[in-house]
């Protein structure tokens, strides 16, 4: 069991011009194998959580770094947490840019130096942990998917990265039961191969049975860490449903 | 009363091997509040570009008859999937009055017509920001309000809660349901809940219509299953939520 962490301390980002933060003293540790689903209303703060933790912008406050039992502690910098989390955006047509599925989904596997059998191997055991039967996908230009297939295959290109940890924004959001089905699986099998996944979703209902804790964003703040085991599903998402403070998650 | 009459229409993306819709017949009056289930690539996008005149079908014909309102627009109103497609102006605000600024409603009417929509849609606090800075699910709300703004006599909305948090998605689902009152409602999307309260509700499955009946009917487990879609009474849970 791997028992390496990535852990944030303290953490805060404003945007530019902003008169507020945009996220502010969040701290979490994250385990290796561990599924974690990150829930908040709408400009709660989840994006912009997403883009730090990735990389893509740099806090103002705080650190992040990687803890290892008997191993001393290693800071990281944007560029070393871009390496080692695989994130997907809430729009993934952003991000999909090649001309064929599978160029589409070897880019970042081949960055990372893989070639011949070995990247084509990668590439159709992405693909079909997102439900693409390999044969039938890797010729097809990615512009011509349809919205919930552009979403499963930036999943694809981004596990084909098969990263330590992984950010997925929304990645259910407008997928059919079959797309559903295929990422619950997918994440079972990062998760088995010790690769820790923070998956922010407004979908409460998808979250149960498929997560070992709950994160909950608050006005960029991080208020809500509890075992998914624990939780009272229904008192979330009522509390969801109702706008009141996820504080009351936990309150007796 | 106005009526949007889909006839035999099919469409056929270049290169593609088959047709992405295929024979489809939809009527569609104001007061009607109509659901289309499918699928990812069930053909719920093109079919929704085509029945809001912004894609030609290859055969077939779309029929707007009865329309009472502006004669400088279709009346026909379209919410992306992605509300980046749609929303352009440098405010909330700009954003709203743009659609009534192109028809040319005096500006006393459209002033009033946006703060009203401001209001109603919890929009006012950020009237002045930029679409650019919200969130996704402040997006779809604004875009959507920038279509109510019109007071269409059809709104086709394709997967208009893909980006809502629970609340958001509650109070859309609520909102589309009063606005059937005014208008004709099309709303194309892969969860069921959204349909529980349709008029009729339609299944597409590889570019054909392949269910069509009450939400009573359509709703069942088996007959969801056979469209891929994934059940109500799945995700609710035997015991929860």
């Amino acid at each position: 069991m791997n028992s390496e962490r990535l852990n944030a301390d303290q953490v805060g980002y404003r945007y530019p011009g902003a008169d507020e933060s945009a996220l502010k003293d969040v701290s979490f540790s994250l385990k290796r194998g561990e599924i974690i689903g990150l829930v908040g209303l709408s400009a709660s703060g989840k994006s912009t959580f997403s883009r730090l933790v990735k990389g893509l912008i740099e806090p103002v406050a705080g650190r992040f770094y990687l803890k290892r039992d008997h191993k001393p502690v290693v800071q990281l910098d944007s560029r070393r947490r871009m390496n080692i989390i695989g994130w997907t955006d809430s729009h993934p047509e952003r991000q999909i840019f090649a001309s064929t599925v599978e160029e589409e989904t070897g880019y970042g596997a081949a960055n990372q130096g893989l070639k011949g059998a070995e990247l084509t191997g990668r590439v159709e055991w992405a693909l079909r942990s997102v439900g693409f039967e390999p044969v039938d996908y890797v010729r097809r230009d990615p512009r011509r998917l349809s919205g919930g297939e552009k979403r499963r295959l930036a999943l694809a290109g981004v596990v084909a990265m098969q990263t330590p940890y992984y950010m997925f924004d929304e990645p259910t959001a407008g997928l059919d039961y079959t797309g559903k089905r295929f990422y619950l699986s997918m994440i079972e099998e990062l998760k088995r191969n010790g690769s820790a996944v923070v998956w922010i979703t407004h979908d409460i209902r998808i979250l149960k049975g498929a997560v070992d804790r709950v994160w909950g964003m608050e006005r960029g703040s991080l208020v809500l860490d509890m075992e998914a085991c624990g939780l009272d599903w229904r008192r979330l998402a009522r509390i969801m449903e109702s706008r009141e403070s996820l504080r009351k998650t936990t309150a007796s | 009363m106005a009526r949007l009459e889909l006839n035999h229409v099919s469409y056929n993306y270049p290169g593609s091997p088959g047709p992405a819709v295929d024979d489809i017949n939809i009527n569609l009056e104001t007061g009607r509040f109509v659901v289309l289930l499918g699928a990812n690539g069930s053909g719920k996008s093109t079919l929704a570009r085509i029945a809001a005149g912004l894609l030609k079908p290859d055969s077939g014909e779309v029929i707007l008859t009865g329309f009472q309102g502006h004669p400088g627009w279709s009346g026909v109103g379209m919410l992306f999937q992605n509300p980046d497609e749609q929303l352009l102006k440098h405010s909330v605000e700009a954003e709203l009055a743009w659609g009534l600024e192109n028809i040319g409603l005096p500006p006393g009417e459209m002033h009033s017509r946006v703060r009203e929509a401001l209001e109603e849609y919890e929009l006012s606090d950020i009237a002045d920001n930029s679409p650019d800075t919200l969130s996704d699910g402040m997006k779809q709300l604004t875009a959507l309000a920038s279509l109510a703004v019109m007071r269409p006599a059809f709104l086709v909305l394709d997967e208009a809660t893909s980006f809502l948090d629970p609340y958001w998605t509650a109070k859309v689902r609520r909102k589309v349901r009063q606005m059937s009152g005014t208008a004709g409602l099309l709303w194309m999307t892969t969860d069921a809940e959204d349909a529980v309260e349709a008029d009729r509700v339609l299944g597409l499955k590889n570019g054909r219509l392949a269910a069509e009946g009450t939400p009573g009917e359509v709703l069942q487990p088996e007959r969801l299953e056979a469209l891929g879609i994934e059940p109500v009474a799945d995700w609710v849970g035997d015991d929860e939520v």
